[in-house]
This record gives C-alpha cells, sequence and structure tokens, in this order.
C-alpha cells in the first residue's frame, strides 16, 4: 500500500500540488470564518412575566464594517471605542479613504455596512448606483482653512497670497469632496473684490499636484513639499498643528461641508449599524466629533 | 627573440618561470594546473606579473622593479586560447579583420583575403563561428592572429578541442603557417607528440616552475630530474634517416646503426626514432647470440648506472643515446659497471618513428 | 522461458493522470493571464471608446507615460550599461553590498521608494535642499517622474545586464585585446555586441517597470494631468469619475506594450547567435 502511495505521488506531479492546495483553501477558509458570536447570555430580569415591563433589548454582538472619509479617521476612531465600551460584544471595522474611492469600491463590489462621506455629492451618487439606501442623515459639518509649513518661506500670511506666481499649492482633486470644496471657496472668492476675479485662476494655476484624499493634502504640507494647502478645519490635529500655520477662511467665503452617514444596501448587521449611526448623532459621539474640530449638528 | 622571468602568485600557487627563445617556436610541455596558461596569459599582458621581466626582440613589456607595464594592445603578440574565443557575433570575415581596424578598407579587405587564403578558410568567409567544425575554428583564430602581424604568437592547448584525425592535419597546417610567416611562436600543450613535431626548443613547465629548457631531443632522452623524466616519459629520441622499407617494416639509419622497426615512411624520410627503455633488454657482449625474435642487437657500452626506485637505469654509449631500465638483481647477475661492453638488444615492434 | 522477458508495462492511469494534470495547469495559467486583459477589451468595446481615446486625459496621459518612460529608459541603459560591467567584471572591496544596493528597489514597495526620493530630493531633502537654494526644484515636475521611474526601473536593467556581461567569456575581451583593442574599445566592440540579447531583455523589463511604475511616482511627483498623471495614475484618478476612461487608457496601454514586446522579439531572434 506504501509503495502504491509512493508510486501515485510521484508519478502524478498534480497529486502533491492538489494536496498542498486543498490545505492552503481550508486555512484561508477557517481564516476568513466570521468569529462564532458569543453565545447570548440570558438577560436579567425577565423571569417574571410582567405585561407592564418593557422588554430589555438583547446585548448587540457582531461586526460591522464603515467605510469613512479620510477626515473622519481619528474621529471614528475614538467613536468606534467608546461605541465598543458600550456595546462589548461589538466589533467596528474601518476603511479610510478619499470618499470618492469609497464610492467606487463599493460600486465595485465591496462590502460594508455604513458609509460615512464628507460631501452629500458621493452620497447621492452612491445612492444612484444602488449600492446605498437612499435616507442619509448629516452626522456633522466642517469648514475648510489653509494650512502652510511652519517654515513659511513663501511668506503666505493672506488668503490672497496663494494667487501669487510661483506658489506651490496642493489641492485634493476635484473628485474628492474637500477638492470640490476648495473650488466653490476660490469661486466665491472670485466675485469677492478684495480678492479679484482672476483669483481661482491664479490660485489654480499654482496647483502642483492634485491628491485622491485630503490626508495627502495635509502630508505634503506638514513634509513642507509645497506652500499652501486647503483642508478641513477637523485635520488641524494636534499632530498636524506643530508642522503647520492655519489661515482662516472667513464665513462668507467659506463652505459649510455636510458629512452624511447612511446604510449600505448590502448591509449585513443592520441592528449594529443603525445603533452605530445613532451614537454618532448622540451626544456623546457629537462630543467626540467636536473634540475634533468639526461642528456638531444642532 | 623572447626572454621570460616572472613571478605571480594566485591563492596557494605560485608561477616563477624563467625562460627565453631566439626564434622559431618554443614549446612549453606540462601537466594541466603547471601554470601554462597563467603563463602564456602573463605574456599577452592581460594578466600582471607579481615581480619580474619580459622582454621582446629588445622591447621591455613588463619589467616589476621599474612599474612598466605595456598594456596587452601594446606588445604585438597574438593570442590563440584554448577554446579559440570566436567573436560569436562576427562572421569569418569579421573575426578575421578585427585587429585591422586602422587600416583603409582597401588594405582590410586584401589582408583578410591573404588570410582566408593562407589558411583555406575562403569558402566559409561569411559563416559565423557556430557554424564551423573545430578544425576550422582552429584556423580562424590563428588566420585572426597572424591577420595582425604580430612579433609573437601564443598558442594555448590548441589541439586539445579537436578530435584525433583532424589533430594530425591541424598540426601540419599550424606547422607551415608558422613557417610561411615567419612568425616566432611560444606554444603550451601537454602532449608530447605535438611537441616533438613542432618544438625547434623545449620547456618543461611543473608546478610552476621551468625544469628545463633546451633541445627537445636533450630534454626527452636526458631529463634534468625525475619529476621531468616522469612527465616526458623516459624515453629515447634519436635522429635518423629512413634507409629501406622492407616488407613494410624500416630500415633506419642512426648513428652508423641500422634500426628495424616502424613503418608509415619512406626512404629518405628525415625521422627521431622513439624507444622506451624498459624495451631494452641488455644482454652481455659474447659472441654468438642465440637467436632470437628481436631485431635490433646494438654494440654498447655501459657509460652510467643510477638507481631508480626498484629498478636501475643504465646508459649506454651507442654512438647515439640509450637508455634501459633493469631490476637490481639483473645488474648483479650480469655484473654491469661502467665500461662493461653489452649488446642492446630490442624488437622492431619497439621503435616508434616520428617524422621530423 | 527466455531470458529477457519485457519489462511490465507501465499502468496507463498514471500516464493520463500526467497529462491531464498538465493540461489543467495550463489552462488554468493562460486563463489567468489572458482574461483580465480580453476582459479589459470585451468592457471597452462596449464604451465609446474612440472618443475616450481622443478625449484629452487619455492623451495627455498617454503622451506623458510614452515621454518620460523613453527618457526614462535612456538613463537606465547610459547609467545602467557601465555599472553592470563594472559589477560584472571588476572585484572590488565591497561589490557584494553594491550589488545588493542596486538590488533594493526591486524589494522595496514602490510606496518606500516615492518616500525616499523625497526625503533625498523634495524641498527639504537632502540634497534637495541644496537644489531648492540654488532655484532648482525637483518635486512636482516631470523630471520627478522621470527620476522615480529610473529609480525602480534601474535594479531590472542592471541585474540582466550584469548577467550578459558575466556570460561573455572573459578570453574575448582578452584576445580583443591583444588584437589591439583598448579596454574600452573591447567593452564596446566585443562585450556589448556579445551582451546585447542579456541588455535588450532588461531594456524591455526596465521600460515595462517605468511604465507601470505607481507608487514612488504619485508620492514624489504628486497628480496633476500634463504634467506628472502618467497613465497608472489617470487610470487610478478616472476611476472616480467612471470606469471608460480608464478602460480605455488600459486597452491603449496593453496594446502598445504588447506591440513593443514583440517587436523586440523578433529583432532579438534575427541578432541572435550562438556562443
Amino acid at each position: 500500500m506504501k509503495s502504491l502511495l509512493r508510486l501515485l505521488w510521484r508519478r502524478v506531479p498534480a497529486l502533491p500540488a492538489a494536496v498542498a492546495l486543498a490545505i492552503a483553501l481550508s486555512l484561508l477558509a477557517s481564516a476568513c470564518a466570521d468569529d462564532v458570536a458569543a453565545p447570548e447570555a440570558p438577560t436579567p430580569g425577565t423571569s417574571t412575566a410582567d405585561p407592564t415591563a418593557v422588554p430589555t433589548p438583547e446585548p448587540l454582538s457582531g461586526d460591522i464594517t464603515v467605510f469613512a472619509a479620510s477626515s473622519l479617521i481619528q474621529a471614528f476612531e475614538e467613536i468606534a471605542v467608546a461605541f465598543k465600551a458600550e456595546n462589548e460584544a461589538t466589533r467596528v471595522n474601518f476603511n479610510f479613504a478619499g470618499s470618492q474611492d469609497l464610492r467606487t469600491q463599493l460600486e465595485l463590489g465591496a462590502q460594508a455596512d455604513l458609509f460615512a462621506a464628507a460631501d452629500t455629492r458621493q452620497i447621492d451618487l452612491a445612492a444612484e448606483s444602488g449600492v446605498v439606501v437612499d435616507d442619509h442623515e448629516i452626522f456633522a459639518h466642517n469648514r475648510l482653512v489653509v494650512i502652510v509649513p511652519k517654515a513659511n518661506e513663501a511668506v503666505i500670511t493672506t488668503l490672497q497670497d496663494l494667487a501669487e506666481p510661483g506658489i506651490k499649492v496642493v489641492l485634493a482633486n476635484v473628485g474628492v469632496p474637500v477638492g470640490a470644496y476648495s473650488r466653490q471657496f476660490l469661486i466665491k472668492a472670485s466675485d469677492d473684490p478684495a480678492f479679484g476675479p482672476d483669483y481661482g485662476a491664479n490660485v489654480l494655476a499654482n496647483v502642483v499636484s492634485e491628491e485622491s484624499n485630503v490626508r495627502q493634502v495635509a502630508a505634503r504640507i506638514q513634509l513642507d513639499e509645497a506652500d499652501a494647502g486647503i483642508v478641513f478645519s477637523s485635520d488641524v490635529t494636534t499632530e498636524l498643528a506643530a508642522a503647520v500655520t492655519t489661515i482662516e477662511i472667513p464665513d462668507a467665503l467659506n463652505v459649510l461641508a455636510d458629512y452624511p452617514i447612511v446604510l449600505t444596501t448590502e448591509a449585513e448587521d443592520i441592528d449594529i449599524a443603525e445603533a452605530f449611526i445613532e451614537f454618532v448623532l448622540s451626544d456623546a459621539g457629537q462630543a467626540i466629533l467636536v473634540e475634533h474640530n468639526f461642528i456638531g449638528i444642532d | 627573440m623572447l626572454e621570460v622571468s616572472i613571478r605571480k602568485s594566485l591563492g596557494e600557487f605560485t608561477l616563477d618561470a624563467t625562460l627565453d627563445s631566439p626564434g622559431g617556436t618554443l614549446v612549453v610541455i606540462g601537466p594541466s594546473g603547471a601554470g601554462k596558461s597563467m603563463l602564456l596569459r602573463a605574456i599577452t599582458g592581460v594578466l600582471r606579473p607579481d615581480a619580474g621581466r619580459i622582454t621582446l626582440n629588445g622591447r621591455n613589456l613588463f619589467a616589476g622593479d621599474r612599474r612598466l607595464d605595456l598594456p596587452a594592445n601594446e606588445r604585438r603578440i597574438g593570442y590563440v586560447p584554448q577554446d579559440f574565443a570566436l567573436f560569436p557575433h562576427l562572421t569569418v570575415a569579421g573575426n578575421i579583420g578585427f585587429g585591422l581596424r586602422l587600416l583603409s578598407r582597401s588594405d582590410r579587405a586584401a589582408r583578410v583575403a591573404e588570410m582566408l587564403a593562407l589558411t583555406g578558410l575562403e569558402s566559409q568567409r561569411n559563416l559565423r563561428p557556430a557554424q564551423l567544425s573545430g578544425g576550422q575554428k582552429q584556423r580562424v583564430a590563428l588566420a585572426r592572429a597572424l591577420a595582425v602581424r604580430p612579433e609573437l604568437l601564443l598558442l594555448d592547448e590548441p589541439f586539445s578541442a579537436v578530435d584525433a584525425p583532424t589533430r594530425q592535419t591541424l598540426i601540419e597546417d599550424v606547422h607551415r603557417l608558422l613557417a610561411t610567416t615567419g612568425t616566432p611562436a611560444v606554444l603550451v600543450t601537454h602532449d608530447r607528440n605535438e611537441a616533438m613535431r613542432l618544438a625547434d626548443r623545449l620547456a618543461v613547465l611543473i608546478s610552476g616552475r621551468i625544469r628545463q629548457i633546451g633541445d627537445p631531443s636533450e630534454v626527452f632522452s636526458a631529463p634534468v630530474d625525475e619529476e621531468v623524466a616522469q612527465f616526458v616519459g623516459v624515453e629515447i629520441i634519436v635522429p635518423g634517416v629512413v634507409r629501406a622499407l622492407e616488407q613494410g617494416v624500416a630500415l633506419t639509419e642512426v648513428a652508423g646503426h641500422t634500426i628495424e622497426g616502424g613503418s608509415n615512411v619512406a626512404p629518405g624520410d628525415r625521422v627521431l626514432v622513439c624507444l622506451r627503455p624498459e624495451d631494452i633488454v641488455i644482454t652481455p657482449a659474447t659472441g654468438g647470440a642465440a637467436p632470437t625474435s628481436a631485431r635490433n642487437h646494438i654494440a654498447a657500452t655501459v657509460a652510467r648506472i643510477t638507481p631508480w626506485g626498484p629498478f636501475r637505469r643504465v646508459e649506454l654509449h651507442a654512438g647515439f643515446p640509450l637508455v634501459a631500465l633493469i631490476t637490481r638483481h639483473a645488474e648483479e647477475d650480469l655484473n654491469l659497471a661502467p665500461g662493461t661492453p653489452v649488446t642492446a638488444t630490442f624488437k622492431a615492434t619497439a621503435v616508434h618513428l616520428v617524422p621530423r | 522461458m527466455s531470458a529477457t522477458e519485457a519489462p511490465a508495462r507501465r499502468p496507463n492511469v498514471f500516464a493520463a493522470a500526467e497529462v491531464c494534470a498538465a493540461v489543467f495547469a495550463c489552462l488554468v495559467v493562460f486563463l489567468f493571464l489572458c482574461l483580465p486583459v480580453f476582459a479589459i477589451f470585451e468592457r471597452a468595446a462596449e464604451t465609446d471608446f474612440f472618443d475616450t481615446i481622443s478625449s484629452s486625459t487619455v492623451t495627455e496621459a498617454l503622451r506623458l507615460s510614452l515621454l518620460t518612460t523613453t527618457i526614462s529608459l535612456t538613463l537606465v541603459v547610459i547609467f545602467g550599461t557601465p555599472v553592470a560591467y563594472i559589477l560584472a567584471r571588476v572585484p572590488f572591496p565591497g561589490r557584494d553590498i553594491a550589488d545588493t544596493l542596486v538590488d533594493l528597489p526591486i524589494v522595496l514597495p514602490p510606496a518606500v521608494g516615492g518616500l525616499g526620493l523625497l526625503m533625498a530630493f523634495g524641498r527639504r531633502g537632502i540634497f534637495g535642499e541644496w537644489l531648492d537654494d540654488a532655484g532648482i526644484e525637483i518635486a512636482f515636475t516631470t523630471t520627478a517622474v522621470v527620476m522615480a521611474q529610473t529609480f525602480v526601473a534601474s535594479p531590472f536593467f542592471i541585474r540582466a545586464a550584469k548577467a550578459g556581461f558575466e556570460a561573455v567569456p572573459q578570453n574575448l575581451e582578452d584576445v580583443a585585446r591583444t588584437l589591439g583593442s583598448s579596454r574600452s574599445s573591447a567593452f564596446f566592440r566585443v562585450a556589448i555586441p556579445v551582451a546585447a540579447p542579456s541588455l535588450m531583455a532588461g531594456a524591455v523589463m526596465a521600460w515595462a517597470r517605468a511604465l507601470g511604475e505607481f507608487g514612488a511616482t504619485i508620492m514624489f511627483a504628486g497628480s496633476f494631468p500634463g504634467r506628472t498623471q502618467t497613465v497608472p495614475l489617470a487610470i487610478y484618478r478616472q476611476l472616480e469619475t467612471g470606469v471608460e476612461a480608464p478602460l480605455a487608457l488600459s486597452a491603449v496601454l496593453v496594446v502598445i506594450s504588447f506591440v513593443v514586446l514583440l517587436t523586440f522579439r523578433l529583432l532579438m531572434r534575427r541578432a541572435a547567435f550562438t556562443l
């Protein structure tokens, strides 16, 4: 018998490969298998059948995947920690990227439960493609600021300086929410006599790179590779603030960015997803957002 | 006129060679690993010795003490390596003309044509090396080296990469080419037959040192030490002239004696008669020898007897140098001593003739 | 009974199994390699292909990619050939380290390469600072694209060229020298022609790598249409707005690459010889 096996092993070259493949596949499958949910513990205090008592909801357990805009990285990670503190048997997995990239990924078949974008345009497009449901909630606002490197060798002190020839400006590309917002700001400024009608065109002429998400814009300035960039005020974290100087954009010229969050059509754990949205909208969630320089909803 | 005296160490091996050649063909013979290729590469200039001197026709090519090292492309020394090293991306004509870049196009074409004719390669002129036989490649390599009229030609084991039948023809071709072009040469080989055929002067290189240098027959018949002797084979090599051919067996006159043996020669041929001492039987010089099948009986006198391991090497005067190898026992039994008259007997089948 | 009997015949089932396994493996590989390419063309055919091709996004990206990869390849070959030769022929102390350094960009993720280039040649870079003082700025320019491509592509050429030169028997160059060639003349007239197939293969690989370069480019040169947005960057950017432009770009790139590779292969066969 052994010699027959040996013969088989040597004579059929696919056999060792097939065995290896089978092992590999089963390992892969086991790695991907969902964690077995912990058995639900019986909730205390329901043994007496009191018809007037409101039944305590069973604790949530399971995983959700949240696609969120890059500007939300720190805020949402902190929210997730707080959410898990309240719902111990849950886990929130994130995918952070530019909102437009996330929408594209969803359209190409990626699985997620929630989508939180930096503008409503991406959510609308996603709804049109049928990857998210129609109802979304605005959970935060944001506004634009201009950042320049601390060294500021280009000596940019006012917004008008951005139009000076030779300045290197970095924006997100127009498909990214903050990139679209930045151009809205430029259009508004060009209507303002304090800037002049050529302002927008001149600034755009100074753009040396168009990034795919707001954090890349911030990185360019942080590394002093460019003279100025436009990001969200929430992006000026303590770490970034150490490397850049912020130039405020007055409200009249600024854009109030709307941050929507929405269920995807492929959401699996709807209960947890809706609980997450609720948490984000709750006082606790809003407090965290404001702490990270977002503007809360009223 | 070539004078070489160099030292070069490479790892554990040291080449320490001194030789000279007045012209003609110097054959350096030695076992593999003796440093023969290293020697040639040093003379060409692609390998720099650690110390010493190389002079060619009065020109210093290398002088270690004066930090003189003429680059290989200025030495005017041709080189034919063991694997021929033909340029695979050029045709035969392209290979031959490679060194002729400084000539005008017409001069170059003329010279290439000349070399093609000389080596009999006209019909192969547009072939690539990959399409040539071993013998043809050898001739291209020679033609290429000789095209630039070098002052010296170096050949590294030129016949080892060729099959046996082609070898004989090639040896003759090389001999003829060198003679026709009048190019002095240094040829390195481990084959004694090639050495005998081509050498005007013979040097023995063993373990990196030149043990002996001189006339070929001298080196072969009077090896200077045991290692040289073991390599060249203790052989008797004497020049002679074929007088007649009887029933296919040659009769050769050597220093007044007639030696019977050998074939494939014609009367009038100049030959070298080769014998092995092991084949020489010494019999006491008493008259009336019993009839034997051995055809050759040479009267001789014992000149010297030297120990040779368990044997005795007996050198004999016979008008030409003869050496016999006998046991100690035999020496005692025959009462041999210098001056003892003896008869050297050997069979015709022990005789080997090499055309000269 | 005869002394020599025919050996027992092998069971046929094993031979058949071998053939099946081999065929199966071939099918899997070819499908896996060809299906994505075929799919691109199939989907591209469904779009307004020719309109998209003539759009400025596509033509600018193509023009930029072809321009930069040509320059990068030229630089790689001009500087890489002598380096490869030295690595192959000249034993110098630390050659192993030099060898490894040359190979490094292959192993490094392109983003790391990009970051490194930024740290070295960016405005605040080690070398870049001096350049900046002299008024020369490299980041965000087409020059940066060329540098990123050259950085990632050179090991591919140098490795192949080095192997090619190592395969040239030293004897050939030695003989060339005895025939009157100087060292550099022997290099050009013997070493390069004999190593040519390897050099060309290396050049093709380097060009292909440069063409596909993304990570180092986007980090060091940024992404700006017409100036630094090469085809891979354009595909990535355009994917945000739809699949048409990416499909068109991809299809054109596949065609160009195929034509170039085929041309090289045919050229090499004509110039081929055996040593």
